[in-house]
């Protein structure tokens, strides 16, 4: 079907036309999340399911996966059906809503989307490494503790870690030269370098209004799948950017 | 480097308050496409499961659900007005035009608009898929 999950306008509902619709209107205590879907119209909808699309290819880009892709996931898994499956769980009442709590529908999909990416990073069809040494098998004392203290990573994962924050030293440089036709992109890697990490912040040290400093997070969003397009290409690391 | 932020905290913060900006329609799918994702191929493929759930419509207006079979058509209308109804239309085709007639008599214009286009996309979609 060209759309499966089109749900006719309810013609005598007010709809917004604002592009953040489900954050309005949901005040009412007979309106749950799933009367808050079928007030969507199908462009809304459709939108909705874009912009939920779009943070998780963003945030599969953040993360190692053992495929090699960010696409193609650990468990059979891809970013699509992820997707697919926060608005199941969401209509289905497992991950209900409940707009008292996060007034944003869609902030409320992404942050399943998190809960369901972050257990597919961590499931054991992940890993890389085989099963770790273990202390019947020779290793010293001392080096158990130091793992234990440590907490939950071996040193195999404290190596990879290691990795990873060098590939994303190198990750950043890669950004800055891909933002050297943008001072005001460039002011903010700066600033975020230095520590600031809130948008009126930066917006304060760089002169600029917050709507600005927003509308730079969405470019450097775009300008890092060009930077891990090439970190894929020189280093032929799947994901973490 | 010392003193400075590490490199991955600036990427999670880049993904975290891009997420918090507002989007358009037409930068979700420019960034998309950059991506290499086809954004319509986005919509084709996220929620097919859910169109198995059955979601009543609460409210007076007229709602359609149409779903392509290898039988025929299945529609199911929904609301107050139509109550509900599912036919299968390779077995029962009379009873479905005649109850889809019933309905569409006391639709009001918007609510046939909404019907035939669901029943036109279902239609382009069918033909695409032969």
């Amino acid at each position: 079907l060209k759309n499966n999950f089109s749900f006719a306008k309810a013609a005598k509902i007010k709809t917004s036309s604002a592009s953040r619709l489900w954050e309005v209107g949901l005040g009412g205590q007979e309106r749950d999340f799933r009367t808050a879907l079928i007030h969507l119209s199908p462009e809304e909808l459709d939108q909705l399911r874009l912009q939920v699309g779009r943070y998780a290819f963003s945030k599969s880009r953040r993360l190692r996966w053992r495929t090699g892709s960010t696409i193609e996931l650990p468990g059979g898994e891809t970013v699509f059906s992820i997707v697919s499956k926060a608005f199941e769980k969401l209509i289905s009442g497992e991950r209900g809503w409940n707009p008292a709590e996060q007034p944003s529908l869609q902030r409320h999909l992404e942050s399943v989307v998190d809960s369901l990416l972050s257990h597919l990073v961590e499931s054991a069809d992940n890993k890389l490494l085989a099963k770790l040494p273990t202390h019947e098998a020779g290793l010293e004392e001392a080096e158990v503790r130091e793992w234990r203290r440590r907490g939950s990573q071996t040193p195999e994962e404290i190596l990879l870690q290691k990795e990873r924050d060098e590939l994303d030293d190198i990750a950043i440089g890669r950004l800055e030269e891909a933002c050297s036709d943008d001072p005001l992109l460039r002011s903010v890697v700066a600033a975020m370098r230095d520590g600031l990490a809130k948008p009126a912040d930066i917006a304060e040290v760089t002169s600029h209004s917050v709507k600005d400093i927003n509308n730079c997070f969405k470019r450097l969003d775009r300008k890092c799948i060009v930077v891990g397009r090439l970190m894929r290409l020189e280093y032929g690391i799947g994901g973490q950017l | 480097m010392k003193g400075l932020t590490k490199g991955r905290h600036v990427f999670d913060l880049i993904t975290e308050l891009s997420s918090q900006a507002e989007w358009t329609e037409n930068e979700t799918r420019k960034a998309l496409q950059e991506e290499g994702i086809d954004p319509g191929y986005l919509l084709r493929s996220v929620l097919p499961g859910v169109k198995t759930l059955d979601i009543e419509v609460p409210c007076e207006a007229l709602s359609t659900f149409v779903k392509l079979s290898k039988s025929g058509y299945e529609v199911r209308l929904s609301g107050q007005r139509a109550g509900n109804l599912q036919v299968d239309a390779a077995s029962n085709r009379e009873e479905l035009i005649a109850r889809i007639a019933e309905v569409l008599a006391k639709a009001s214009l918007q609510e046939l608009e909404s019907f035939l286009r669901h029943v036109e996309d279902s239609y382009v979609s069918k033909g695409k898929s032969e």
